[in-house]
């Protein structure tokens, strides 16, 4: 019984000098890939930043353009689930079940090439003595 | 006073924690311990790719799949006049926020819950049901700033990875993100790291315990913030979750506002705190009531109804 929980005990030293030592003697070159990537982090960074950049010219107009077409899809079919949600049915985990359908995603896509021309943005601003930029 | 077993059981936990954190940092030299070794160089491995930052190409792919899912959940509201108007707002405002590498999207969704919610990557939506409380346009302006604001400070991106960092080996998000960040986006990994992270978003930040109240505060910030700087008068969101307040407490409508943002008396004292420090006490800023209701007049319930 003695003999056991001392071979335990001597197991226990030995994987905690184990891991000490190990840390000790390699833990400095693991530091220097850290550190590494860390350097490498703004040119990833920049990347994204030039991804972005080279975003083609956004489309004016037209974000609702295919609502009224919208039949027959797996969307149509949830339209009574989607209704009675807003009434309180609908919860987080049955949205997130929900399948989109092309239909849905295009609708995506036109909220994102939706944009108010410029001139007409301005006016608008203009109009309620707001501020246009930063 | 531990007992003797308890003892142990530390000093076994300590030597654990040394080979792993040691393997942590330097994945490559456990090669040299064999199998042993090589399994937990793939779990430092894992460890290691999943800490990687989610890449703002990768927030909008999140970003575009939670949308595609909220509109096949509420659909979008078929007004064009009042979809332009929401955009024309959303713009001024959005051009007030400190991240401007992306670009804000807006839309109207045909749902009567009370809410506004934002998708990472710059998908902003309001509903039919917060327009119709809305009072004028600066209340649009500020719920529409708070939207902007989670998505300026990539709330919900930083809560993803903090999950992840939290338990990357534990748990499902950690083996998610590294999936994601580190495949090529069109592949199959990538594609169910991608739906798994939206899922999660969906049941627990959007529509389940909500981000922290440290975030909800620091959107009502900003959103105050970017509606000031922006032209209107700050206190249009404190205004409109008075409303909210009483459209919700006294008439019983309901939101999922209540159960993910923290109370609306805390979070209007905090703003008031904000805009008296700031000095932002305005009067003569504009509020648009009329423009607003140009715009909004059909979703207003009629007299007598």
């Amino acid at each position: 019984m003695r003999m056991k929980t001392g071979i335990r005990r001597a197991v226990g030293r030995m994987a905690v000098l184990m891991g000490i030592s190990m840390m000790v003697v390699l833990i400095l070159p693991g530091l220097g890939a850290s550190q590494q990537d860390q350097q490498n982090q703004p040119d990833q960074q920049k990347q994204d930043q030039t991804q972005t950049d080279q975003q083609p010219q956004k489309k004016t107009g037209g974000f609702l353009g295919g609502i009224k077409k919208m039949t027959g899809s797996s969307s149509e079919q949830t339209k009574e689930t989607a209704s009675a949600g807003t009434k309180g049915a609908l919860d987080g985990k049955q949205i997130a079940d929900m399948t989109p359908t092309a239909a849905d995603r295009q609708k995506v896509t036109d909220m994102e090439n939706y944009s108010v021309p410029q001139d007409d943005l301005k006016k608008f601003q203009n109009d309620g003595h707001l501020n246009p930029n930063k | 006073m531990l007992s003797k077993s308890r003892l142990h059981c530390r000093k076994w936990a300590f030597g654990v924690a040394g080979v792993l954190a040691f393997a942590a940092f330097c994945p490559r030299a456990m090669g040299q311990f064999g199998g042993f070794g090589k399994k937990i160089m793939e779990k430092a491995q894992k460890v290691q790719e999943a800490s990687k930052p989610i890449s703002v190409d990768q927030e909008k792919d999140i970003g575009r799949e939670v949308s595609a899912k909220v509109i096949a959940a509420f659909h979008v509201y078929p007004n064009d006049a009042l979809t332009r108007y929401v955009n024309e707002v959303g713009q001024t405002v959005a051009a007030q926020s400190e991240r401007n590498e992306i670009l804000y999207h807006f839309a109207v969704l045909d749902s009567d819950d009370i809410n506004a919610y934002s998708a990472p990557g710059g998908y902003v939506f309001i509903t039919r049901g917060a327009l119709a409380l809305c009072q004028d346009e600066s209340e649009l302006a500020g719920v529409l700033g708070h939207e902007v604001g989670h998505i300026a400070a990539k709330h919900v991106i930083h809560e993803i990875e903090n999950a992840n960092k939290k338990g990357a080996l534990a748990s499902e998000i950690g083996a998610d993100v590294g999936n994601l960040t580190n495949n090529a986006p069109g592949s199959s990994a990538y594609k169910e790291a991608l739906q798994n992270i939206v899922k999660n978003i969906i049941t627990n930040t959007m529509f389940g315990k909500g981000l922290p109240a440290k975030d909800e505060y620091d959107a009502d910030e900003r959103g105050v913030r970017y509606a000031h700087d922006a032209g209107y008068p700050a206190d249009g969101l404190e205004h409109f979750l008075k409303a909210f307040q009483t459209a919700t407490g006294q008439e019983g409508k309901r939101s999922y506002m209540t159960t993910t943002h923290p109370p609306v008396q805390e979070r209007n004292s905090r703003m008031e705190q904000e805009i008296a420090r700031q000095n932002w006490q305005d009067a003569d800023r504009p509020q648009l009531a009329d423009r607003f209701a140009t715009f909004t007049a059909m979703l207003k319930p009629k007299a007598g109804s």
